[in-house]
């Protein structure tokens, strides 16, 4: 009986032991994945993926995984989007990736839209942006979409009105074309005042986006365009009185901006 | 001491003569030899797509040591009865799982030792010698995380069947390489979620810590710091999970 109870005391005393160890090594533990988060440098997002030689590449290894591969990229490259955004304003792989994500599922919608006019835009790299929605536009030629962000971007970026007429119009023609469409081709067919168009194609954007980082995007565009006329307050209680949407650049650049 | 040694070693020899470790390296050495075929296909980027693909194989193949061997190990001594041969003798249940985990690493260690320096050959030949530097580095690493994934492994193996051990074990490896991930979705989340969110990002095993791969595709080396902290993390984490494993190991009715 005497042996049965110095047997337990041993047993407890070791487990004491060992949870006082797992303590301070679990605390020891956190505290340098803490500091490790602080004082090193951040392993760039997409970094992994600059030496893969291209999307078509990538798909066959995917092994019918694809789409969530192509997910998960989605949720890199907006990371990568947001930090660069925030930092230095460079955006050197963005065309590599989108076309990777592009590739692994040639229907991901947000990928072509987003990444073609952020391409275009923010990244000064209009010609890859251009390709971006071409191919969008060619794996899906049903889709008004991608006609439609590249009469977009032709209007804005180049103020090339003649290339935004035949895109806007052929948005127009496809099944499920908005409106909006056929009123953007007519106006940019009838050489309409340039800033009023451009107004209205952001606010375009702004209303029918699910993406909260592409809102404000369209709304900053806005309030340089009114800027100075009276229509900049009324912009505010507009842009108000949309309905929130989770993230976005305001409250810090959001993985969950997808559309 | 002495009779952690003799554990250690008693699992190592019975690890090498287990078939799964040789069915594992071979395949680690098939994915090394596919590696340098895709080479050509690469279009001129071949050498850096060897160097990484040869480092993500080695990197599966200790994963996969760990996962098919060591979250067998207590549960197979446990069912052939073993155990009681072992635990009959001065060996404290302690020591018994000590050196369960060093023998674990030491098979781990050896078979992606052994495989890396088959790898750093390779990526001298067509890197040259400015790859010694960062592939070591990056195959000590490897070593260094896995051995905190023995610990794991260990940790589960003696809490739970092999099937589910083998689950939670890959489930942690995969997202030990989401953890600055998890801290920025944290960030976008609402309050007490990304609260509990971000403290699950710390529990979880920071295998980024131990990713030297983007750097060897540039054939930089990590900076000493990180070396540092890789190691102090892999110590101490691994000693938590060992004390762990103790504290269930030691409250187990062994029939």
């Amino acid at each position: 009986m005497k042996l049965l109870r110095e047997a337990d005391r041993r047993n407890w005393r070791t487990i004491v032991l060992a949870l006082a160890v797992a303590a301070v090594a679990g605390t020891a533990a956190v505290a340098q994945a803490r500091f490790a988060t602080k004082a090193l440098p951040r392993p760039e997002p997409l970094g992994e993926l600059t030496y893969y030689p291209s999307g078509a590449w990538l798909s066959q290894s995917a092994m019918g995984d694809a789409t969530a591969w192509s997910d998960l990229l989605w949720l890199r490259a907006v990371q990568y989007y947001g930090m660069h955004r925030q930092t230095d304003n460079t955006f050197v792989q963005m065309a590599h990736v989108f076309d990777i994500i592009t590739s692994l599922d040639p229907h991901f919608q947000s990928a072509y839209v987003f990444g073609g006019t952020s391409l275009c835009q923010e990244a000064h790299q209009f010609d890859k942006g251009v390709l971006l929605l071409e191919k969008g536009s060619r794996n899906n030629p049903r889709a008004w979409i991608y006609p439609f962000e590249l009469g977009f971007v032709h209007y804005l970026g180049k103020r090339n009105l003649t290339r935004a007429t035949f895109d806007f119009a052929q948005a127009a023609r496809q099944p499920d074309s908005p409106d909006y469409c056929e009123r953007f081709a007519a106006w940019s067919g009838q050489r309409a005042g340039y800033e009023l168009v451009s107004f209205e194609l952001w606010r375009q954007v702004a209303e029918t986006t699910q993406n909260a980082v592409l809102r404000d995007k369209a709304i900053e565009h806005m309030r340089q365009l009114a800027k100075g006329t009276p229509e900049a307050r009324t912009l505010e209680i507009w842009a108000r009185s949309l309905p929130p949407l989770q993230g976005g650049v305001s409250d810090k650049i959001s993985p969950w901006g997808d559309s | 001491m002495n009779a952690i040694v003799a554990i250690a070693r008693g699992t190592f020899r019975e690890a090498v003569r287990d078939r799964v470790l040789f069915l594992v390296v071979g395949f680690g050495v098939i994915s090394l030899g596919l590696s340098r075929l895709l080479s050509p296909i690469a279009l001129g980027e071949g050498e850096r797509v060897t160097v990484d693909l040869g480092l993500s194989a080695l990197g599966l193949l200790g994963i996969a040591i760990i996962a098919l061997v060591g979250t067998n190990l207590v549960h197979k001594e446990i069912e052939r009865r073993t155990i009681h041969v072992v635990l009959s003798r001065p060996v404290s249940r302690t020591s018994y799982l000590v050196g369960k985990w060093a023998g674990l690493s030491l098979t781990m260690a050896v078979a992606v030792g052994a495989m890396g320096g088959i790898l750093l050959a390779v990526a001298v030949s067509v890197r040259g010698p400015g790859a010694v530097g960062p592939v070591a580095q990056a195959v000590l690493l490897i070593i260094l995380s896995n051995t905190l994934l023995a610990a794991l492994a260990v940790l589960f193996s003696s809490l739970s069947t092999p099937i589910l051990s083998v689950v939670y074990t890959l489930g942690l490896y995969a997202t030990g390489y989401w953890t600055n991930d998890l801290r920025d979705f944290a960030a976008a989340m609402p309050g007490g979620l990304g609260g509990l969110v971000r403290g699950v990002s710390f529990v979880i095993p920071n295998l980024e810590l131990f990713n030297l791969r983007p750097q060897v595709a540039h054939l930089q080396t990590a900076p000493t710091m990180q070396l540092a902290l890789a190691f102090g993390y892999a110590a101490a984490y691994a000693a938590a999970a060992l004390a762990l494993a103790v504290v269930a190991f030691e409250r187990r009715e062994l029939k």
